[in-house]
């Protein structure tokens, strides 16, 4: 087998039951897979049998990165965790977890591109990672401790630069929506039960080896280079939310930087001042997400940007929030991103001093700080949007019973109190009574549990409900077509940011127009927010490509909610980025040249893979009804405006049909099914899939 | 884009201090406490006069992090083992990021506010201070394979003389040599000949290359050396002291 | 007329260091800088000859541009460091039409209505009191009546241009912006 840099060349296998561990070439096995979602998919396919639960002992959880994890290659620092998903509902399907900070660069230094675990321990463990070598250790101390301790405590016990993904009490007690984080703040959602119910408590990584770069070291800093002068700020959003000196454009974007806007906790004040997009050494200030997301007050409280190893974008924010110690006693300094950093504030459906004051960033803190040691989920906000709508509409208090419901202080969350949050979140990691073990099920196996029909969420915009207990996430609110069918491919929400980074990126229509038509061949591709034309094929090969690209990069391990790159700031090239940037990468650094094309079909061999294991797991080839399925409020729009019209998000029921015929087409899937057919799987070098599906007669032809 | 080109700036405005004296005094030198002098076997592998064996001259520049800019990315680290070395390798990276994200954690006794992720979110960056003569890493290298950089004055490995004896790396009261264990090389900061990648690759402003100043005596030891002078050197040492 | 190689440096150098300093430099200044410079017999012509200086950069420099405002103050600025659109807000800074005009270009341009609030930042700078006095005046005169308003449902005001926007339009993304942004992160 060639000598490719990049991968680190083993993949670490972990039988908690009888204590085996074992090592295989990562390449001989997985290389047409890549690496991340890719490797998980595989070994699910491979080694987890229908109808296998989540919480069985032979259910596999796969902790993949890729060839560009760990490398100085912008943005690679998302560990793909692919097992069963727990809140998948009515029946637990494949999808993948993923988590940032320093873990998957940690694992490759340590000589390994992926651990694959299964069986159970019978007592509490945490897995130890050193140098090519593996051990299981005694957890039994570390059990029912939160996450911030345990990791200190695997820390201490490994090392300062050890990094540590551990579950808190919540997976510990197999509640559903329940995460793994590493690096203090970097969780990924759904998995941290599916370890518990194997009683791994952690796993800690510490490395001292070298990922090699198979390519000439001046093309590889030239292409990092060339990769770090196409990059935006958060969400590769492309211009300033504001007028700056050096830029032709400003809109609603997370590029918060400007003159006058500092990070004020910081050590000495540091003002993140004109972000010229040249200027690579100020590529950390463009982003603030606290800002973002919580209001200009959240400047005065920002220590500085953190996030992924090798990440130039710090998507994470460091507060220091000093008032919280003394009000609730919780640590001053806080961070996170996004929802996380939401989690608690989103619980409340109002402040006393409004949505933006001081006691919705007290929220923020006291959410984070609760579920990033209890180590709970939200499932992108889904949480706190049913926890809402069942209090305010009266179910809640129906379906806890009065003694239950009188031992909550109502009055307090009404009043939108952040110490409120306290018995909340706590309740749900130890499952300690009805409202707060139906919470931690997760939205369809709660809404079950009460009876109310899964019909009542999905015709209800407001609470952004999609199917099989998952959310929306980024679907026809912003980019119509193209996001009701790429909301509709996965087993929990999608996740996907290939299509929304593009949209959102605050560029003027005509300049993203133009974009489109290097990229899907059309202007016709994309439409202006909320005032969409009909479908058409531009719009199905945009899904494709974006479902490709979100494959791709969780695979090679760089960031989709950072790519993909296709626009940038830079006007002398009409902000034009680059969509074969990732196959240059790749082809450096593994030494394994590969085309844009070539990657691509690499990415659908793995999206492909994951789409057999929900046709095996759900046994049935029939997608387009049982699985492809989207809700009911797609088709209303909130001022009532009609499909097609300006201002309307309405989608309608033909025009999606169309939508995922197009769609199936573009795949080269049975349109009637929008199953792959045998001879796509064998294109794809799935010749496996094609004989399994053939034998058990859900083949499509 | 490329930094403006810090070695001219530092040619143009630098203090290249060279000593006149090319000796230090004994008082300073005693100063050393702890320092295994082994200069019985001096005359046997090292013949006084050869100037470079002990270094004398001052470099002409270092690199300085400011720590409350850090955004512990760890992108220098990176940049420096991979545009130098064609590897991504956080242990042979002169410039130390990652053993400072989480120093809290192993010191569980610190206050809870220290610095990293975990405490009060400072991560503070370990670079090289380009030590002023007694060089200690030079002077414990019992195979003078630590020598100056003709541009730069920087103290560098010349990994031809480098055995990987690892002495060096002991006697770095701030533990700056990294070890390569697939060259079996020490390997130290060398300033990148003088346009250091580390700066180049930051991307928060948060590293400097700056004309040489003397921050050994400000920074506290990071750990405690074996202060050790290469029997080589000792001869040479006491023609001055 | 032949101008020294000095003086046209010198004033290109005062324009590019201005508008790397984030400002555009009003003709005014300029010639107060260097006017004493050139010696010539009569004040009328140093001024023609300062103009035809002026021409003359511009004609030679790509990246120097002139800007004039409505109340005929020239500016000028250097496109190495400074954007056209930031140099024509610095320049419309004092024109009660500022707001109106930026409504009017977020309309037609990307197309999207504008938050107030973006008038209280730099490079606006506007106190809240300011911007609700310069909308109450537009409300009230002719040529305004395409300036439109819309708050969010958490009480924020939008503007936007029915030139180029509908109003459900302008709803939908002032709601989207306003919350929805960070509602789907």
């Amino acid at each position: 087998m060639a000598n490719y840099g990049g991968w680190v060349g083993k993949t670490l296998r972990v039988d908690l039951s009888n204590g085996n561990i074992s090592i295989e070439n990562t390449l001989e096995k997985y290389k047409d897979y890549l690496g991340g979602t890719g490797i998980g998919y595989k070994v699910l396919w491979d080694e987890v049998p229908a109808g296998t639960q989540p919480f069985d002992p032979v259910n596999r959880i796969v902790f993949g990165v890729g060839p560009l994890a760990g490398t100085g290659a912008p943005c690679n620092g998302r560990t793909a965790i692919t097992t069963l998903w727990p809140t998948c509902w009515p029946k637990s399907l494949v999808a993948s977890g993923h988590m940032g900070g320093n873990f998957a660069a940690e694992l490759k230094y340590a000589g390994f591109d992926a651990i694959i675990i299964y069986g159970k321990a019978d007592q509490p463990v945490w897995l130890c990672i050193l140098d090519g070598k593996a051990e299981i250790r005694d957890a039994r101390n570390l059990w029912g401790e939160g996450i911030r301790r345990t990791s200190m405590e695997i820390s201490r016990q490994m090392g300062p630069r050890a990094s540590v993904a551990a579950i808190g009490q919540a997976g510990e007690n197999l509640v559903p929506m329940s995460v793994v984080i590493n690096s203090h703040s970097h969780s990924a959602g759904g998995v941290g039960s599916v370890m518990g119910s194997k009683n791994l408590k952690a796993i800690g990584v510490l490395g001292t080896g070298s990922i090699r770069i198979a390519g000439n070291k001046e093309e590889w800093e030239k292409a990092v280079n060339y990769h770090l002068s196409l990059l935006g700020a958060n969400n590769q959003h492309v211009v300033p939310d504001s007028p700056q000196k050096w830029s032709e454009y400003y809109g609603p974007t997370r590029w918060v930087a400007s003159p006058g806007r500092r990070w004020g906790a910081a050590s000495s004040s540091i003002d993140t001042g004109s972000c010229d997009p040249h200027n690579l050494n100020r590529i950390a200030y463009r982003t603030n997400n606290a800002a973002f997301f919580l209001g200009e007050r959240a400047w005065k409280y920002t220590v500085r940007g953190n996030g992924c190893s090798s990440c130039p974008i710090r998507c994470h924010t460091i507060l220091k929030v000093p008032s919280v110690s003394s009000k609730y006693g919780i640590p001053e300094i806080g961070q996170n991103t996004c929802v996380g950093m939401l989690f608690g504030r989103n619980f409340f459906r109002s402040f006393p001093d409004g949505p933006k004051g001081e006691t919705s960033i007290e929220a923020c803190m006291v959410g984070m700080s609760l579920a990033d040691d209890l180590g709970i989920w939200d499932n992108y906000g889904q949480m706190q949007r049913d926890f809402q709508e069942l209090y305010y509409s009266g179910i809640l208090k129906e379906k806890v019973g009065s003694k239950e419901f009188k031992s909550y202080s109502w009055d307090e969350y009404e009043k939108g109190s952040p110490n409120f949050l306290f018995k909340l979140l706590r309740g749900i990691a130890l499952k300690r009574d009805e409202l707060t073990t139906a919470l931690g099920m997760g939205t369809g196996y709660h809404l079950e549990r009460w009876g109310i029909p899964e019909k009542d969420w999905q015709e209800r915009p407001e609470l952004s409900y999609w199917k099989m207990g998952h959310p929306r996430h980024h679907s026809s609110e912003e980019a119509g077509q193209t996001g009701v069918i790429i909301n509709t491919q996965y087993n929990r929400d999608s996740q996907c940011h290939s299509h929304t980074n593009f949209i959102r990126n605050g560029l003027p229509l005509h300049v993203q127009k133009q974009i489109a038509v290097d990229i899907w061949g059309s202007t016709d591709a994309i439409d202006a927010m909320s005032a969409y034309s009909p479908m058409n094929v531009y719009k199905a090969k945009m899904a494709k490509w974006s479902i490709l690209r979100k494959e791709l990069h969780d695979s090679l391990s760089i960031c989709n909610w950072m790519g993909p790159w296709i626009a940038s700031p830079l006007k002398e090239h009409n902000y034009k980025g680059d969509d074969s940037v990732e196959s240059l990468l790749y082809s450096l650094a593994t030494g394994n040249p590969k085309s844009r094309e070539e990657l691509d079909k690499d990415s659908e061999r793995i999206f492909v893979l994951h789409r057999a294991l929900t046709i095996r797991d759900m046994q049935t080839s029939d997608m387009r009804t049982k699985h492809d399925t989207v809700p009911k409020w797609i088709f209303k729009d909130q001022a009532g405006k009609p499909p097609f019209s300006s201002g309307s998000s309405a989608m309608d029921p033909d025009d999606i049909k169309l939508a995922m015929d197009m769609f199936y087409s573009e795949m080269g899937w049975d349109l009637e099914t929008g199953a792959p057919r045998t001879e796509t799987y064998q294109k794809l070098g799935l010749q496996d899939v094609a004989d399994v599906f053939d034998r058990n007669g859900l083949a499509v032809g | 884009m490329t930094k403006k080109n810090d070695g001219d700036i530092l040619k143009r405005n630098g203090p290249s201090v060279h000593s006149s004296n090319p000796c230090f005094s004994r008082r300073e030198f005693l100063f050393m406490g702890g320092i295994i002098f082994t200069a019985a076997t001096a005359s046997q592998c090292w013949s006084s006069g050869n100037s470079s064996l002990i270094i004398i001259e001052q470099a002409n520049g270092l690199v300085v992090g400011d720590p409350s800019k850090c955004v512990g990315c760890r992108r220098c680290e990176l940049a420096c083992s991979e545009f130098n070395d064609g590897k991504a390798s956080p242990v042979i990276s002169r410039i130390k990021i990652s053993r400072n994200l989480n120093p809290w954690i192993s010191n569980p006794g610190v206050k809870q506010f220290g610095p990293g992720t975990f405490g009060n979110g400072l991560v503070i960056q370990d670079l090289c201070k380009q030590c002023p003569h007694p060089v200690p890493c030079a002077n414990a290298c019992p195979h003078n394979a630590i020598v100056l950089a003709p541009n730069t004055k920087a103290r560098v490995v010349d990994s031809a003389k480098c055995v990987g004896c690892k002495i060096c790396q002991r006697a770095c009261p701030w533990d700056m040599i990294s070890f390569d264990p697939d060259t079996n090389r020490a390997t130290k900061c060398f300033l990148c000949n003088g346009n250091p990648k580390c700066v180049a690759a930051c991307p928060a402003e948060a590293l400097k290359y700056v004309p040489w100043c003397d921050l050994t005596k400000i920074e506290r030891p990071r750990i405690s050396p074996n202060t050790f002078i290469s029997p080589s050197k000792a001869s040479t040492c006491i023609e001055c002291h | 007329m032949n101008f020294s190689e000095n003086l046209l440096a010198t004033i290109t150098g005062m324009i590019r260091e201005s508008s790397e300093a984030g400002l555009i430099i009003p003709h005014e200044d300029l010639f107060e800088a260097l006017g004493q410079d050139i010696i010539l017999e009569s004040d009328c012509y140093k001024i023609s000859f300062f103009e035809k200086a002026l021409d003359k950069i511009l004609e030679k420099n790509a990246d120097i541009n002139k800007l004039t405002a409505k109340n005929g103050v020239s500016y000028y600025y250097s496109s190495l460091s400074m954007s056209d659109t930031y140099a024509s807000i610095l320049a419309r800074k004092h024109d009660d039409t500022l707001i109106a005009d930026i409504v009017r270009e977020n309309s037609q341009l990307y197309p999207r209505p504008v938050p107030l609030s973006l008038f209280e930042h730099s490079p606006f700078g506007f106190t809240r009191e300011q911007i609700l006095d310069q909308l109450k005046r537009m409300f009230g005169s002719d040529g305004f009546q395409d300036i439109l308003q819309t708050t969010t449902s958490s009480g924020n005001i939008f503007l936007y241009s029915s030139r180029f926007l509908d109003h459900a339009y302008a709803i939908k993304m002032a709601e989207w912006i306003d919350i929805g942004e960070a509602n789907n992160p």
